[in-house]
């Protein structure tokens, strides 16, 4: 018989003896009045046995507490878990504050300690991750027993889960990613990070407290918000790194350079504000100062500086550049849709990893694609070199070419580049790939209309007409396809003006801007087409020019501006409006560049 | 047969009803100088094409069509606006004579076609399309004619007076012509020496713009009225209008001491006239 069958069968025996007890008590009771006596008596048999159970229980807990000091829930007795305590006023339970600011100072000086050491190691992945992991217990260890904890050590493993995501997931698996220099910086920086972050919510927790900071607390807080990231850090990345291993080495490069891009936009921060000040009390002192033009030639006397050593030279280059410094302003021709393009291609088959059996080559190809509608055939010239920090390996372009062809007259053209090294590689290298693309051509439109000298009521009527019909939205701009550089270039009373009455006090200007990725060096020829103008510079209609530092993405190249002094006939004096549209040609080069990771592993037999 | 009676009663009230005077005699009996009508321009289909290509020919062929009820003459029309590069159009302006306007013997106005030839050139670098605005600024001359039964009464205080009585202010939807009389005020000082002034409101009503307005002669009956535009000298004639399109002609006459008596007054304005239109030739691939 199964034991349920015999517990039912036992109960079932005690409720009929019980029954016969109650009747023998009294005789008048019937079974069912019996049967309900029994029910009650046994539920409330049931809630003694769980009060029981109960009090045993609490017991048993207090006994544990009392021995190991924590709550069931691995709580510090006393309080239970709050938010930060950021304006709250209640009081640090005692056991917890003899851990004070020292916790949080030794935290940030483990941290940086950590940094070096990996720095040494070059961040090897496991290794990187042996030492994640020690951290992060130091860590978890350390913020247990500070004040409510428990976002600390929320912090504590989601910063450890990040790190072990980004190194050991992201950067593994998808190492090209393009967010990669943020992932490696914040790789590089994370427990650092962090430990500055519990530092300031242990500086908090104390100050809300009402308890005072030490000596030591004081200076790190004015440290860490001051300079810690202007000192700290690229103090640290100073050091060079000398070492070859199969590591990922680079990544300090990379955060330095990320590092450095915010340096530097912090720099200019602080030079536009000091500038701003300062051009600000110029004019308090002397209302008639343009404060625009002030700050303009700060702005050039500080680009001249760090361009020239002499004085002379820095005088020579702010009246260069104060002379052509008119920016001119373009837009992308919306009725070009195919616009040339040329890029480099990864293959999906691009050896990433290698290993290398000495007096084997080495080769990496890639393909040089280009997008050509209007069947340029510019010179192309690609050389490529293999760095790694410090360390630079030539390349050599095999083939017959060695990278050196013209472009055919065809809408698409691709070629194979293949990169060999010219010496031995071992460990992860980044292969940069640099294509010249010499003799671009770009044309740029724009138009204008001509309406000579009229009456006022025929201008109320008439030019609304005008703008709206001939220049709507921004088409007053020259437009030009969305290729590499275009150039960009204007005139008007004022610039902008597409209605010419006269050639009263309008300008010419030109610029050329450097719409695509990489970057112009050389403009060859510039020439902006106005037949029949007369100018009082002609440098402003064409010439070339020698481009000292490459522009970046973005960057303007400044070409001379001039005065209109006299305008063709037809367009003098026309009987309504004529309405015309003016070419300008640039010849330039252009380079182009792409960098891919390998991993090239020696092997001995 | 109750039924077939009433069906027959019935179809003969229809045949009745629907019976009326042919058109000629319609169009005898309607005044074409009411409301407002101007000369329209207006594209031939197909002329210039919605899409043109490079290095093709092409017309513009202007339909002229004087839906007023008066001639306009000294008609020129204008293209203006294309870039040669694109579009090359000659010629640029031409003349058309008088158009008559619509009346009993030409009740639809007369019409003209003007062709202009055109030329695209090619699109810049590799572009798609290239849209060219532009605009048909056409300007002519024409005249506009006002009259009007009105009641001159110098005894407006009479006790006794079986004559007509004098409506100080009437309106008026136009006369046919994109220049119209809107409002006429008429002003009586009476008693001995009595003079009546008129004001009439001019105003245009057109799309285009009125430019210069000479008066013509005006009469009240058989007699020659002196008119002259409000704020200009007597002696000038005409006016130039401004951007409120609209201008007041000042008529006076004396009238004597004589009993109410319906007359007519009649003016007659020449007018200048421009209009212009935007349209768009496209240039494709």
């Amino acid at each position: 018989m199964a034991d349920d069958e015999q517990k039912e069968l036992t109960q079932r025996y005690k409720r009929f003896q019980r029954i016969k007890e109650l009747k023998a008590a009294d005789p008048a009771m019937t079974s069912a009045r019996a049967l309900e006596v029994i029910r009650e008596e046994e539920r409330a048999a049931e809630e003694k046995g769980r009060a029981a159970r109960d009090e045993e229980k609490a017991a048993k807990e207090r006994e544990k507490a009392a021995r190991t000091g924590t709550t069931k829930d691995n709580k510090p007795t006393g309080k239970s878990f709050s938010w930060p305590s950021l304006g709250s006023s209640g009081n640090s339970t005692t056991h917890h504050e003899s851990s004070g600011m020292g916790v949080y100072i030794t935290l940030i000086i483990l941290s940086v300690i950590v940094l070096l050491i990996k720095n040494y190691i070059a961040y090897d992945p496991l290794i990187s991750l042996l030492i994640s992991l020690v951290l992060g217990v130091f860590f978890f260890i350390a913020v247990h027993y500070t004040p409510e904890p428990g976002l600390k050590i929320s912090l504590v493993l989601f910063a450890f889960a990040l790190d072990f995501v980004i190194s050991q997931g992201l950067l593994y698996f998808i190492p090209e990613s393009e967010i990669k220099n943020i992932l490696i910086t914040i790789h590089v920086f994370i427990w650092v990070i962090l430990a500055v972050a519990l530092f300031i919510m242990g500086v908090f927790d104390r100050l809300s407290t009402g308890k005072h900071l030490g000596a030591v607390s004081w200076l790190l807080l004015t440290l860490v918000i001051g300079f810690v990231l202007f000192l700290v850090f690229p103090l640290f990345l100073q050091n060079p790194l000398a070492y070859q291993q199969q590591s990922h080495d680079q990544y300090f490069q990379i955060a330095q350079q990320e590092t450095s891009k915010i340096t530097a936009s912090l720099a200019e921060t602080k030079n536009v504000w000091s500038d701003f000040i300062s051009c600000t009390f110029d004019q308090i002192a002397q209302p008639t100062i343009d404060r625009a033009a002030c700050l303009e030639e700060k702005k050039i006397t500080r680009y001249c500086r760090t361009q020239v050593q002499r004085d002379a030279d820095v005088d020579k280059c702010i009246a260069e550049q104060q002379e052509t410094k008119i920016a001119v302003v373009g837009i992308s021709d919306a009725t070009i849709t195919q616009p040339t393009k040329a890029e480099f291609v990864v293959g999906d088959y691009f050896p990433r990893k290698t290993f290398y059996r000495q007096g084997e080559p080495l080769r990496y190809p890639i393909e040089l694609k280009l997008e050509n509608p209007r069947k340029l055939t510019p010179q192309v010239e690609v050389t490529c070199h293999f760095t790694r920090g410090d360390i630079n390996i030539p390349g050599k372009v095999v083939g017959t070419d060695q990278g050196n062809y013209q472009i055919l007259p065809r809408e698409h053209s691709s070629h194979i580049i293949i990169c060999e090294p010219d010496g031995a590689l071992d460990g992860t290298y980044d292969i940069i790939y640099n294509a010249t693309l010499r003799d671009l051509q770009a044309k740029s439109r724009l138009q204008r209309a001509f309406i000579g000298a009229k009456e006022n009521a025929w201008k109320e009527t008439w030019i609304p007409k005008i703008m709206d019909a001939h220049f709507p939205g921004s088409s007053y701009l020259s437009q030009a396809p969305e290729e590499f550089a275009r150039i960009n270039f204007a005139f008007g009373n004022p610039l902008e003006n597409p209605i010419i009455e006269s050639t009263e006090n309008v300008v010419l200007s030109s610029t050329v801007e450097n719409v695509g990725r990489g970057k112009i060096i050389a403009v060859k020829n510039y020439e902006l087409q106005l037949p029949g103008f007369s100018v009082d510079d002609t440098r402003c209609l064409s010439g070339s020019l020698a481009v000292s530092t490459s522009p970046r993405s973005g960057d303007n190249i400044y070409l001379p501006s001039c005065f209109i002094t006299a305008l063709p006939p037809e367009l003098q004096a026309p009987s309504e409006y004529v309405f015309k549209e003016f070419e300008a040609t640039l010849s330039y080069d252009y380079e182009i560049s792409t960098s891919v990771p390998i991993e090239v592993e020696a092997v001995t037999s | 047969m109750r039924c077939t009676f009433l069906l027959f009663v019935v179809l003969c009230s229809v045949l009745l009803l629907g019976c009326s005077t042919g058109p000629g005699e319609k169009a005898g009996q309607y005044n074409f100088k009411q409301g407002m009508a101007e000369t329209q321009f207006t594209f031939l289909e197909n002329a210039p094409p919605e899409q043109i290509y490079p290095g093709s020919t092409f017309k513009i062929i202007v339909n002229v069509d004087n839906q007023a009820a008066y001639d306009v003459t000294e008609g020129i029309v204008q293209i203006i606006g294309l870039d040669e590069k694109y579009f090359s159009v000659a010629p640029l302006e031409q003349s058309f004579n008088t158009l008559a306007g619509r009346s009993l013997t030409a009740p639809e106005g007369e019409k003209t076609f003007l062709e202009f030839w055109g030329s695209a050139g090619n699109l810049f670098e590799n572009a798609d399309e290239y849209t060219a605005n532009f605009f048909l600024k056409a300007h002519y001359r024409s005249t506009v004619d006002f009259a009007d039964t009105l009641c001159i009464n110098s005894r407006m205080y009479e006790t006794y007076d079986a004559g007509c009585k004098v409506e100080t202010h009437k309106s008026y939807d136009g006369q046919g012509a994109p220049l119209a009389v809107t409002e006429l005020d008429e002003i009586i000082a009476p008693g001995d020496g009595a003079q009546a002034e008129f004001r009439l409101h001019l105003q245009n009503r057109g799309e285009g713009t009125v430019n210069q307005v000479n008066l013509g002669p005006a009469k009240l009956g058989s007699e020659e009225l002196r008119c002259h535009f409000q704020g200009e000298a007597d002696e000038q004639q005409f006016i130039r209008f401004d951007e409120q399109q609209e201008a007041t002609v000042i008529c006076t006459k004396y009238i004597g001491s004589l009993n109410s008596y319906s007359t007519t007054l009649s003016l007659s304005l020449v007018y200048d006239y421009d209009y212009q239109q935007q349209q768009s030739l496209r240039l494709v691939k």
